[in-house]
C-alpha cells in the first residue's frame, strides 16, 4: 500500500486545508516530520486510518477527528493510494453528530489505467460498505494497518520488555490469533460432547438392567415364576439364566391352555343347539295365534277395497269437469275484450280529420277483416304517413341550405367591396413610389461631379492656412540671428587664437636668441626686449573647425528662413483663389442632397417590389371572390327547387303531419289488441269443446248417474287413511306367517323346552378357565421376547458405553492441553504465537546481528537451567557472543534496548504483511523514542532506517531530536498557530 | 610555501562506547610538532571536525586546544564544515577569528553566499588561492531556485559560481566535503545519499592544481593524483585497518604532494579462528595493544570467550561467534516461507508438536471443530 496523495480540511488542530503530496516526499527517502507536541503530528497519520476505514486506532471515537477550528459541517478527507497496482481514492466526510451521514459521504473509487488515462473503474459508497471493501483490498483491518503503517517506538520498547500475557494481546490483535482462543474453547466443547455421550450411553445400560429387574418382579408378582428360582440377585438379575426358566415355563402355560380351551368349545356347541330348539317351540304357539285373527278380519277388508275404486274412478271424471268449465271462462273474457278493441280503432278512424282511402280500407277490415287483413292494411297506411314525414324533413333542410348561401352571398359582396377599395389604394401609392425611383436615380448620376467639386474646395482651404507657415518663418528667424551670433564669436575667437600663437612663436624664437645672433624677424643682434614666453599655443586648427562649423549653421539657418518665406507665399496664393463661403457651403450641400438621395434608391425599389406584390395578391383576392359569389347564388336556387318539389311530393299536408301522427299511435295500440285477442280466442274454443266431450264419455260407461253422483263418491282424507291402514297391517300378518312357518318346519316339536340355564353356567366356568390359561402364555411369551430384546441392546450398547468412556475422557485431556497447555505443552494459541513469535524473531535478528556488530541473538527459548523454564512462552532473550550465555532482554543496555525494540518493530511489520498476503508497504512511519539516545545509538538507529529507505521505502520520522534534524531534511513541519495548526514542507523547498 | 591536508578529525567521536578524545588530543600536538619540523605554512581540514552538530563541552574543548596549537606552532589553519558539523554552530566568530589568522568556512542557507576565494601570501611566494566550499545539504538551503536539490548539483553550482574570481587554477586549491566518484568507502562514514545520488564527478576538479576533499576514511588519490582524501586522523571502524596519514602539498613552481604517516592513535584488527587459537597462537600478538575485532569460528557457542580474549587484548571492543551469527541467518530464507504458512497449517504444527501419538478420530474431531470456528469466523 502506497499513500499518494492526502488532503482534507476541518480536521483536528487545522483550520485551513491540508493538502500533502507524498509522492514527492517519498522522493526524500527517509525524511523527518517535526512539530511541538500537541500540534498535530500525528493528525496526519489519524487522517489516513480515518480515509481507510472510517475509524481511529485505538478507542477514539471517529467524531474526535472533527476539526474544533472552522466548519466541522465541512470536515473532509481524501486519500489517494495505490495497492498492488491499482490505484484508489477514498473519500470520506465526518459527520459531526455521526448520523444524518449521506450515502456519498463515504466513498470509494478504484481508477483503471489505460493508456497513461485514469479513469473511474467503480466505486463504493456508505461508511460501512467502503471499510469493508478497503479491509478487503488491504487485507488490514484499522489496528492492524496503524501498527504497520506508523510504528509507535515507545510502545514497541514497552512491548519488548512486557511478559508473555501482554504481549499475548498484541499479538492477538496483530496476527488475529484470537481465532485459535476460539479453537481452544471449540475443543472443549467438544470435549464436553463426548462426556455427554459417554453419560448416555452408560444411563442406557442402566436403564437395561433396571428392565430386567422390574420384568422378575412383575413375573413373580403376576405369579408365574417363584421368588426362589435361580436368577442371581435380585438387583442384578442374571438375564440368561431368566430367559430359560422363562422359556419352560412358557412351554409348560402352552400346553395346559390348550386342553382347557378345548373343553370350553365342545360345551359351547351343546348349548347352542339346546337355544334352537326352544326357538322352534316358541314359533309354533305364536304361528297358530296369527291364523286365527286373518280369519276374523277378512269380510272388512273386501268391503273398503269396493270403496277404494269407486273413489279414485270419480276423481278422474271431476278433473275433466273442471277444465271444462275453466275454457268456457277463456272463450268468453277473449271475445268481449275483441270487442271493445275493435270499437276504439273505429271511433279513431272516423274522428281523424285527414281521410285518406287507405283509411277507408282499414276500416273495411276492422268491422269484417281478419287479423292478417286489418295488420297489412295497417302497415301499409303507416309507411304512407312515414314516407310524408321524411319528404317533409328533406324539404326543410333544402331551404335551410339554401338561406345559408343567401347569407354568404351578402358577406362576398361586401368583401369584394372593401378589397377592390384598397386594390385602389395601392395602386396610387405604387405610382408614386415609381416616380421617386425615378428621381432618385437622376441623383446618382449627379454623385461624382459633386463628389469631385467638393474635394478640390477642401484641398484648397488646406492650402490656404497661414497661421502655420508664419509661425515657422517668426522661428526659422530667431535660429537665424543666434546663429548669427554665435558665427561672429567663433571668428572673433579664431582671429584672437591666431594673435596668441604669433606671440607664442615670437617668444619662443627670442628664447633661443643669444646676444650676437642676428634675430631671424627684425635681423637685430641686440635683443633689447626679446618678446616674453607665452604660457600655452592655441590649438588653431581646432578654432579653425570651430569656426567652420557655425558658419555653415548659419548658412543652413539663412536656407530654412528663405524656405519658410516660399511657404508662406504659396498658403497666400492659395488663398486667393479660395471662393466665397455662400459657394463652398452650396456645393457641399448639393453633394449632400445627391449622396442621400442616391442611398435612398434600394430602399424605394424594395419598396416599388412591395407594392407591386401586395396589389396583385388583392387582384386575384377580387376574381376569387367574385367566383365564389356566382357559385353561392346558384346553388341557393338549387336548394328551394329541391325543396318545393319535396312538399309536393308529401301529399299529407305538413299542418295535418302531428294528428297524423297521434292516429298512427292509437291505431297501432288498438290493431295490436284486435290481433292478440282473436288468436286467444281461437286458441280456447277448441279445449272448450274437447273437455265437454270427454266428460259426456266417461259418465256414459261408469257407475254413476249424473255429475253430482261423481262428487258424491270422493271419499275423504282420514277416510282414506283409515282404510290403507288396515290393508297394511294384513299385508304384515301374511309376511310374518310366512316367515314363522319356514321356522318351525315339518319336523315334530319337543313335548317341552330344554334346560337352557345349566348348559349356559357350565359353559361360562370352561371359557372363563381357558381364558385365564391363555393369559398366563400370553404373560410368559412377553417376557420371553422382552428377555431376548434387552439380551440384544446389552450386546450392542455395552461396548459402545466403554468404547465412548475412554475416547471423552482421552479427548478431555487434549481440549485441557489445548486451553490450558501443560508443561512442556503450550495452550493452542499461545503456541501459534509463539511460533509467529519465533518468525519475528528471526527477522529481528537479522538486523540486530549488525546492529549489534554480530554480538546479540534474539530468540525465545531461554538457557537451561538460568531462566524459569520457559515461563510464558512469548518472552524474549538474547543470546550474547560476549559470554556464550542467552540472558533476558531486560538485561540490556538503554540504547541496546531501543536498537532491538526498532529491529523488532520493523520485524513484526515485515511479518504482519507476509501473513496478510504480502502487503507491501513502501511508505512507512516511526513515531518518537529517540530523544533518549547516545550520540553513538542515535547514529546506528539513523543507519537502519536509511537501510530501510534502501529497500525502496519510503520512511518518515516522528522526531523532537534536534540532532537528526541535521542529519535527516525535514519532509513534514507542523507549525502551531493562536488559531490552528498548518502544515509546511520545508524539504521540498515550498512552504 | 608548505601546506598541509587533513580531513574528517570527528573530533568527540566514541568507538564502541569509549572516548577517543585522548587520542585525539595527542593528533593535535603530533601535529603542532609535525608544523615545525617540516615549516608547514598552512593548515586545510576538509570537514567533520565535529562527529555532532551538537558536540559535548569535552570535544570543543579538544578542538580548541588543537587548533590553538597548530596557530602557535605559526601555521595558519583554514577549515570548511563536514556534514557531520553544523554550520550554524562552526561560523559563530568566524570573522573575528580570521584576522587571527583561522578561516572557518561554514555552511549557509544562501547557495552563492559560500566558497569565496582566500588568498594566502607569505613574502617572497607567489600568492595562493583557496577555494573552500563546505558540505552543502540542499534540503537547509533557503535559495536554491534552479538548481536542483541534489548534492553534486548544488557544489557544482557554486564552484561555477566561483570561477570567475579564480585568477589562476594552477595557484588554487579546492576544499570540498564530498563523496567524489571512484572513492572507496569505510564503515564509519555517513552516507551522503540525500536527495538521490550521493557521488560528485571527478572532472570538477579536473581545472584545479589541488583538491584536499574530506569525508573519505581512507587516504585515497583519484583523477590524475591531484584530487585526494587525505583520510581521517584517526580509524573509527574496524574496516579502517591501513595507515593514516595527513598530505603534505609543496607549494613551487609547481605544486606537489606526499603523504606523511601519524605515528600515534591505536590500529584496529579483525582476528578470525578458534577461541583456542586467538587465545595461545604468538602470532596474533601485533595486536596486543589495537582496538580488536574477534571472529570465532568454534562450531559451537564458546562460553565466557569475551572475558577471555580480553585478558590477552586489552582494547577487545567486538566479539563474534559464528556458531551464533549462522544460526539466525540460517533459518532467515525458511522464515518467508513460514510466514506464509495458513491457520490450518499452524494448527497441524502444533498437533504435531504437541500431540505426536493422536488418534485418528480425535485428529478428525479437532480438525472438524477447527474447520467450524474458521468456518464461523467468515
Amino acid at each position: 500500500m502506497r499513500p499518494h496523495h492526502l488532503q482534507w480540511a476541518g480536521i483536528g488542530p487545522y483550520p485551513q486545508r491540508v493538502d500533502i503530496d507524498f509522492d514527492e516526499l517519498s522522493t526524500l527517502g527517509l525524511y523527518l516530520i517535526v512539530g511541538p507536541t500537541g500540534a498535530g503530528k500525528t493528525t496526519i497519520f489519524d487522517a489516513i486510518t480515518y480515509a481507510l476505514f472510517g475509524k481511529l486506532a485505538g478507542v477514539r471515537s471517529a467524531q474526535q477527528i472533527i476539526s474544533d477550528h472552522g466548519d466541522a459541517a465541512a470536515s473532509e478527507v481524501t486519500l489517494d493510494f495505490s495497492h498492488r497496482g491499482c490505484r484508489y481514492t477514498v473519500r470520506r466526510r465526518p459527520s459531526p453528530s455521526g448520523k444524518n451521514a449521506k450515502p456519498n459521504d463515504h466513498l470509494l473509487i478504484a481508477h483503471a489505467t489505460t493508456g497513461g488515462q485514469d479513469r473511474e473503474e467503480s466505486r463504493v459508497t456508505g461508511a460501512t460498505r467502503v471499510t469493508d471493501e478497503v479491509e478487503r483490498i488491504l487485507g488490514l483491518d484499522a489496528s492492524q494497518f496503524n501498527r504497520v503503517m506508523l510504528l509507535p517506538q515507545n510502545e514497541f520498547q514497552q512491548f519488548l520488555l512486557a511478559n508473555s500475557s501482554d504481549k499475548e494481546k498484541l499479538l492477538r490483535s496483530l496476527f488475529d490469533t484470537d481465532l485459535f482462543h476460539r479453537a481452544e474453547e471449540d475443543l472443549e466443547n467438544v470435549a464436553r460432547d463426548l462426556a455427554e455421550t459417554a453419560r448416555v450411553a452408560a444411563q442406557k445400560m442402566e436403564i437395561a438392567q433396571s428392565n430386567i429387574a422390574d420384568l422378575h418382579i412383575e413375573l413373580i408378582t403376576a405369579g408365574l415364576l417363584d421368588a426362589a428360582d435361580p436368577v442371581g440377585d435380585p438387583i442384578n438379575i442374571d438375564l440368561p439364566a431368566l430367559h430359560t426358566l422363562v422359556a419352560e415355563k412358557l412351554a409348560q402355560a402352552a400346553a395346559h391352555s390348550r386342553v382347557v380351551s378345548e373343553a370350553a368349545q365342545k360345551a359351547t356347541q351343546e348349548r347352542s343347539m339346546a337355544d334352537a330348539e326352544a326357538q322352534r317351540y316358541l314359533a309354533f304357539i305364536e304361528l297358530t295365534e296369527l291364523h286365527r285373527v286373518d280369519a276374523d278380519q277378512a269380510p272388512i277388508l273386501q268391503l273398503n277395497t269396493q270403496l277404494l275404486r269407486s273413489h279414485e274412478l270419480a276423481l278422474r271424471i271431476a278433473a275433466e269437469i273442471q277444465r271444462r268449465d275453466l275454457a268456457a271462462q277463456q272463450v268468453d273474457q277473449a271475445s268481449t275484450r275483441r270487442e271493445a278493441a275493435r270499437a276504439a280503432a273505429e271511433r279513431a278512424i272516423t274522428t281523424s280529420p285527414w281521410t285518406h282511402q287507405l283509411l277507408t280500407h282499414l276500416q273495411a277490415h276492422i268491422s269484417a277483416g281478419t287479423s292478417a287483413k286489418i295488420a297489412t292494411a295497417f302497415a301499409g297506411l303507416r309507411s304512407h304517413i312515414e314516407a310524408a314525414t321524411q319528404r317533409h324533413a328533406a324539404a326543410f333542410e333544402a331551404e335551410r341550405l339554401s338561406s345559408q348561401h343567401r347569407l354568404r352571398e351578402t358577406q362576398l359582396l361586401t368583401q369584394i367591396l372593401a378589397t377592390t377599395e384598397q386594390h385602389d389604394r395601392v395602386l396610387t401609392e405604387l405610382s408614386a413610389a415609381k416616380d421617386a425611383v425615378n428621381e432618385a436615380q437622376i441623383y446618382a448620376l449627379e454623385v461624382p461631379s459633386l463628389l469631385k467639386a467638393v474635394q478640390e474646395i477642401t484641398q484648397l482651404e488646406a492650402a490656404a492656412d497661414l497661421i502655420a507657415p508664419t509661425a515657422a518663418l517668426a522661428q526659422a528667424e530667431t535660429h537665424l540671428a543666434t546663429a548669427q551670433a554665435v558665427a561672429v564669436t567663433a571668428q572673433s575667437a579664431l582671429d584672437l587664437g591666431l594673435s596668441v600663437r604669433t606671440q607664442h612663436l615670437a617668444g619662443d624664437l627670442a628664447q633661443r636668441l643669444s646676444t650676437g645672433d642676428p634675430c631671424p624677424v627684425c635681423g637685430s643682434v641686440e635683443h633689447p626686449s626679446p618678446a616674453p614666453i607665452s604660457p600655452d599655443a592655441p590649438d588653431i586648427d581646432a578654432l579653425t573647425f570651430a569656426r567652420d562649423q557655425k558658419h555653415q549653421e548659419r548658412a543652413s539657418a539663412e536656407l530654412a528662413v528663405s524656405r519658410c518665406q516660399e511657404a508662406l507665399e504659396t498658403a497666400q496664393l492659395a488663398l486667393a483663389q479660395l471662393p466665397p463661403n455662400e459657394e463652398r457651403a452650396a456645393a457641399r450641400n448639393r453633394h449632400e442632397i445627391a449622396e442621400t438621395s442616391a442611398q435612398k434608391i434600394s430602399s424605394l425599389t424594395a419598396l416599388v417590389d412591395q407594392l407591386t406584390e401586395s396589389r396583385i395578391s388583392l387582384h386575384s383576392q377580387i376574381e376569387q371572390d367574385t367566383s365564389e359569389l356566382t357559385a353561392a347564388q346558384q346553388m341557393a336556387e338549387q336548394e328551394t327547387t329541391k325543396a318545393a318539389n319535396y312538399r309536393s311530393l308529401a301529399e299529407i299536408p305538413e299542418e295535418l303531419l302531428l294528428s297524423t301522427a297521434t292516429l298512427l299511435t292509437t291505431l297501432d295500440d288498438t290493431v295490436n289488441k284486435i290481433v292478440e285477442f282473436t288468436a286467444q280466442l281461437d286458441a280456447a274454443r277448441p279445449v272448450h269443446m274437447s273437455a265437454t266431450h270427454r266428460v259426456a264419455e266417461l259418465l256414459s260407461g261408469s257407475e254413476f248417474v249424473d255429475e253430482d253422483a261423481v262428487l258424491a263418491a270422493v271419499l275423504p282424507d282420514d277416510r282414506q287413511i283409515e282404510i290403507a291402514k288396515m290393508m297394511e297391517t294384513a299385508q304384515s300378518r301374511a309376511t310374518k306367517i310366512a316367515r314363522l312357518e319356514g321356522s318351525v318346519g315339518d319336523r315334530p316339536l319337543p313335548a317341552q323346552a330344554p334346560d337352557l340355564d345349566a348348559l349356559s353356567t357350565n359353559e361360562q366356568e370352561l371359557i372363563r378357565q381357558a381364558a385365564l390359561a391363555a393369559d398366563a402364555a400370553t404373560r410368559l411369551e412377553v417376557a420371553n421376547t422382552k428377555c431376548a430384546k434387552i439380551a440384544k441392546t446389552l450386546d450392542r450398547i455395552g461396548p459402545e458405553a466403554a468404547l465412548s468412556q475412554q475416547r471423552a475422557t482421552r479427548f478431555r485431556e487434549i481440549a485441557n492441553i489445548a486451553r490450558n497447555g501443560k508443561r512442556p505443552h503450550f495452550p493452542l494459541e499461545r503456541w501459534v504465537q509463539r511460533a509467529i513469535f519465533e518468525d519475528v524473531c528471526t527477522v529481528a535478528s537479522e538486523r540486530i546481528k549488525v546492529l549489534s556488530s554480530g554480538r546479540y541473538l534474539l530468540t525465545l527459548e531461554a538457557e537451561q537451567g538460568r531462566e524459569r523454564a520457559q515461563a510464558g512462552g512469548l518472552d524474549l532473550y538474547v543470546t550474547d557472543s560476549h559470554t556464550g550465555h542467552t540472558r533476558a532482554v531486560q538485561t540490556l543496555s538503554g540504547g541496546e534496548q531501543f536498537l532491538t525494540s526498532l529491529a523488532l518493530a520493523l520485524a513484526l511489520a515485515e511479518v504482519v504483511q507476509q501473513m496478510s498476503g504480502g502487503m507491501e508497504l513502501s511508505s512507512l512511519f516511526i513515531d518518537e523514542g529517540f530523544g533518549s539516545l547516545d550520540g553513538e545509538t542515535l547514529d546506528t538507529a539513523i543507519e537502519v532506517l536509511r537501510a530501510l529507505q534502501d529497500s525502496g521505502r519510503s520512511v518518515g520520522v516522528i522526531s523532537h531530536v534536534e540532532a537528526m534534524q541535521h542529519d535527516l531534511p525535514v519532509g513534514i513541519r507542523v507549525i502551531p498557530g493562536p488559531t490552528g495548526s498548518r502544515v509546511t514542507f520545508p524539504a521540498l523547498n515550498r512552504n | 610555501m608548505r601546506v598541509l591536508h587533513t580531513s574528517d578529525w570527528h573530533i568527540g567521536r566514541k568507538f564502541h562506547q569509549l572516548s577517543l578524545l585522548e587520542d585525539q588530543l595527542a593528533f593535535g600536538e603530533w601535529l603542532s610538532n609535525l608544523i615545525r619540523s617540516e615549516s608547514i605554512d598552512l593548515v586545510l581540514v576538509s570537514g567533520d571536525l565535529y562527529d555532532r552538530a551538537s558536540p559535548a563541552g569535552d570535544a570543543v574543548e579538544v578542538l580548541d586546544q588543537i587548533f590553538a596549537r597548530v596557530a602557535a606552532a605559526g601555521a595558519g589553519i583554514i577549515a570548511i564544515t563536514g556534514n557531520h558539523d553544523s554550520g550554524e554552530r562552526l561560523n559563530f566568530g568566524s570573522t573575528a577569528m580570521a584576522a587571527g589568522g583561522i578561516h572557518l568556512r561554514a555552511e549557509r542557507p544562501h547557495l552563492f553566499s559560500m566558497g569565496s576565494p582566500i588568498t594566502f601570501e607569505i613574502p617572497g611566494h607567489a600568492p595562493l588561492h583557496i577555494l573552500p566550499l563546505p558540505y552543502i545539504d540542499p534540503y537547509r538551503i533557503t535559495d536554491l531556485q534552479e538548481v536542483a536539490p541534489q548534492h553534486h548539483a548544488v557544489l557544482g553550482s557554486v564552484l561555477q559560481h566561483r570561477l570567475s574570481e579564480i585568477l589562476d587554477p594552477q595557484r588554487t586549491i579546492v576544499m570540498a566535503h564530498a563523496f567524489v566518484t571512484g572513492g572507496s568507502t569505510s564503515e564509519s562514514e555517513r552516507e551522503l545519499s540525500v536527495g538521490g545520488t550521493s557521488a560528485v564527478p571527478v572532472d570538477l576538479f579536473a581545472p584545479f592544481a589541488y583538491t584536499a576533499l574530506g569525508h573519505l576514511h581512507r587516504p585515497q588519490q583519484l583523477g590524475a593524483g591531484q584530487v585526494v582524501y587525505s583520510g581521517s586522523p584517526l580509524a573509527y571502524s574496524f574496516s579502517e585497518d591501513h595507515v593514516k596519514s595527513v598530505r603534505i602539498i609543496d607549494v613551487g613552481a609547481e605544486i606537489t604532494s606526499q603523504d606523511m604517516p601519524i605515528d600515534v592513535g591505536r590500529g584496529v584488527h579483525t582476528l578470525t579462528g578458534p577461541l583456542e587459537d586467538l587465545l595461545n597462537n604468538s602470532r596474533w600478538e601485533y595486536a596486543a595493544q589495537s582496538f580488536v575485532r574477534a571472529r570465532l569460528t568454534d562450531p559451537t557457542l564458546q562460553l565466557g570467550a569475551m572475558d577471555k580474549l580480553r585478558s590477552r587484548f586489552g582494547h577487545i571492543l567486538e566479539l563474534e561467534q559464528t556458531a551464533l551469527t549462522t544460526q539466525g541467518s540460517h533459518s532467515a530464507t525458511l522464515t518467508r516461507e513460514m510466514m506464509r504458512k495458513s491457520p490450518g497449517d499452524l494448527l497441524n504444527g502444533y498437533l504435531e508438536h504437541t500431540f505426536p501419538d493422536l488418534d485418528e478420530e480425535d485428529r478428525s474431531l479437532i480438525h472438524q471443530s477447527f474447520d467450524r470456528v474458521v468456518g464461523s469466523a467468515r
